[in-house]
């Protein structure tokens, strides 16, 4: 899709004053949380396996050359064809390429952010192929014409008679004259609908979870089943990923999927874990007689090399934007990209640039809930932060954003003009609001209208410090 | 090698901080880690393999019982069958324990690759994961993929002797049974389904809705 994250400000007002979503968001909010810690109280083992998850994600980067090569050595040997794109458009050629040669009408697609990243769908529709989302999610925002609003839960912010409405619509040309409109319905209807698809195709794509130095296997992790159904029946399978997956060995990845989907759903382990390896072989019962694996680039390498380098750990779990309230205020669409939440307010603007995305780290109240969640141990908040001052250093932002903030860095950077400032404005500001809460201070405009801070003491914070000091000694 | 290859490893490299590839010891150290790399931290287990396995299994939804004899396997597939209404057609996988099976003759039982109509499949199992209670399939001429996620239904046969207790462990076994990795192996834990619609849980989405081991001695 393309960026639209310039226009964060505007999208987040739509988003909170979207009833039906916020009631969606709402439903979801304490589900995935609740869910992941009764899964981490089970596991007494999580600090280390977590710590031990969070060395491999490092060593594999600063690695990175040498475990990719004999990756991409070791899947070569197993039949598999690796192709490397350095940006979406190249990965959008290979791919469409690949499919020209196959002859292919037909594409089935298991979940790939990555080819949400480079708007794969896009690309394949460009070159008259039918797509066909295969992830229940993914469907159903694929008939929406909607990109995802969650990294695992793409369809999160649609309710149940959203999505009765889409199929009513979708798959009455099917022959379907009822409309489905209770959870088992529509998701028996979804099944009995996508299998043709799944025995129609011609080209299957997935994504991968992650890559295995060691054996040149790619990783992929589903609970529906569809991700398998797409790299086994079509005679073509298609990984589109990325270059910072590849772990060292099948043991690094066995402990990093202890955390994911823990971290992800709350399961110990998802219904389907699995590692494919090259073509079917010549005397295999079935699986695809070609394997491709691209590789995209679009900026990481150069990642690897400056202050975000740990972004690069990202499993994609999913579990900072369960547990940020920036995330659980706006949903997903709202970040105008196609990763959402603590992770994509530091990722997007690496991506995209500070220009097109500097709103994001903006967006965040820096209370660290994003860092203590990840299992990787990638220190979002900082990042959101160093962001913040990048964007100050390149003189971009609003002019009355810098303006305030170099009165405020001049007043901080003087205890004395401090002190005076704010012996004058807690008085001020306490007889503002007579009520406890302050709704409206003149000058900023709208601002405290959704966020009412409470009242200050009516003194400075140094007042009443050096005032309880006083009558402690005396 | 292509243009962009180069030109990804290139700026990889400067921003590691190198020019070429890594040699010497650095490199012969993580030769030495991908030979043997560090045991990671591990959760503990209780009870044998077999019981955490069951215990893990049946949480993650599946069902499962124990025969005494991998001989009764076909009736004890036939009465699953009745029990559930499942029809009396299977489809099945090979292996050293299904090849050794007589099936009673009021079952239609057919070898090899499942088709769209096939409901009920009979899979063996290579190995299991006592940690997670998952069964693992491997790929191969005998043992299709599409065995285990096609059909409504998966009954799995595993050898109690093969329920190993680490995913760790199977990693282990593949190698020192001197196996390249198969195309597909499959960890499967459960029936499949999906929390797409409302965060609401629904067993059986595109994969099996219905799955059961039978583990035998």
């Amino acid at each position: 899709m393309k960026p639209v994250v310039h226009d964060f400000p505007h999208r987040a007002a739509t988003a909170l004053a979207d009833e039906q979503l916020q009631g969606a968001l709402r439903q979801a909010r304490g589900g995935f949380v609740d869910k992941r810690r009764k899964a981490l109280e089970a596991l007494p083992e999580y600090p280390q396996i977590r710590a031990a998850a969070a060395d491999i994600r490092a060593h594999s980067l600063a690695h990175l050359d040498f475990y990719l090569e004999r990756f991409a050595e070791r899947a070569e040997a197993c039949g598999t064809r690796v192709h490397w794109a350095r940006d979406g458009a190249e990965a959008r050629q290979i791919i469409t390429d690949i499919c020209r040669e196959a002859d292919a009408r037909k594409v089935i697609k298991g979940k790939t952010m990555v080819g949400e990243e480079i708007d794969i769908n896009g690309a394949l529709e460009e070159a008259n192929l039918e797509v066909l989302e295969t992830d229940l999610g993914e469907y159903i925002i694929q008939l929406a014409k909607e990109t995802p609003s969650h990294i695992i839960a793409p369809a999160v912010h649609k309710n149940r008679a959203q999505i009765s409405s889409l199929f009513a619509r979708a798959h009455e040309k099917l022959g379907y004259k009822e409309a489905v409109t209770g959870i088992a319905e529509i998701v028996g209807r979804a099944r009995e609908v996508l299998r043709q698809g799944f025995l129609q195709a011609d080209v299957g794509i997935t994504g991968a979870n992650f890559l295995v130095a060691e054996t040149g296997s790619m990783v992929l992790v589903t609970n529906e089943g569809n991700g398998d159904l797409t790299s086994s029946l079509p005679d073509t399978h298609i990984v589109l990923t990325s270059i910072e997956k590849v772990v060292p060995t099948l043991d690094d990845a066995t402990t990093l999927l202890r955390v994911l989907a823990r971290s992800a759903t709350g399961q110990p382990i998802t219904s389907y874990t699995s590692f494919y390896t090259g073509p079917r072989r010549a005397d295999d019962a079935d699986g695809p007689s070609e394997m491709h694996v691209v590789l995209l680039d679009n900026g990481r390498s150069r990642m690897l090399g400056g202050d975000y380098a740990e972004m690069l750990r990202c499993i994609r779990c999913g579990a900072c934007l369960n547990h940020c309230p920036v995330y659980g205020s706006l949903g997903g669409h709202a970040y105008g990209w196609v990763y959402p939440g603590p992770m994509g307010a530091v990722l997007s603007p690496l991506l995209l640039g500070l220009p097109e995305a500097a709103h994001l780290p903006n967006a965040c109240t820096l209370n660290g809930h994003c860092a203590e969640v990840c299992p990787v141990g990638i220190p979002l908040p900082d990042m959101s932060r160093k962001l913040r001052q990048e964007e100050q250093a390149e003189g971009l932002g609003s002019r009355r954003d810098r303006a305030l903030l170099k009165v405020w860095s001049y007043v901080a950077r003087h205890p004395r003009l401090y002190h005076g400032l704010a012996g004058c404005a807690a008085p001020l500001l306490r007889w503002l609001c007579r009520s406890g809460m302050i709704h409206f201070v003149p000058g900023l405009g709208t601002l405290l209208a959704a966020r009412a801070c409470p009242a200050p003491e009516g003194h400075s914070f140094h007042r009443l410090w050096q005032k309880k000091s006083a009558e402690r000694t005396s | 090698m292509s243009a962009s290859r180069k030109a990804i490893f290139t700026t990889i490299r400067a921003s590691l901080k190198r020019s070429a590839p890594l040699q010497g010891s650095v490199a012969g150290g993580l030769e030495a880690r991908l030979q043997n790399g560090p045991g990671h931290p591990r959760p503990a287990l209780d009870g044998t393999p077999e019981e955490h396995f069951a215990r893990r299994w049946r949480a993650a939804g599946g069902s499962c019982s124990r025969l005494g004899d991998s001989k009764g396997v076909p009736v004890a597939v036939a009465r699953y069958l009745r029990r559930h209404d499942l029809g009396s057609r299977l489809v099945r996988g090979g292996g050293s324990i299904l090849d050794q099976l007589h099936w009673p003759p009021r079952l239609t039982v057919r070898d090899g690759v499942p088709r769209d109509e096939d409901a009920v499949a009979v899979t063996e199992a290579w190995a299991a994961v006592a940690e997670t209670g998952s069964v693992v399939l491997c790929s191969s001429s005998f043992m299709p993929a599409t065995l285990s996620f096609l059909p409504a239904c998966n009954l799995v046969v595993v050898s109690a002797a093969r329920i190993l207790r680490y995913q760790e462990d199977v990693w282990a076994k593949l190698r020192c049974e001197g196996k390249d990795m198969p195309r597909g192996v499959h960890l499967i834990t459960g029936p499949s389904r999906t929390a797409d619609v409302e965060q609401t849980l629904q067993i059986g989405a595109h994969g099996p809705g219905r799955v059961h081991v039978f583990i035998v001695p």
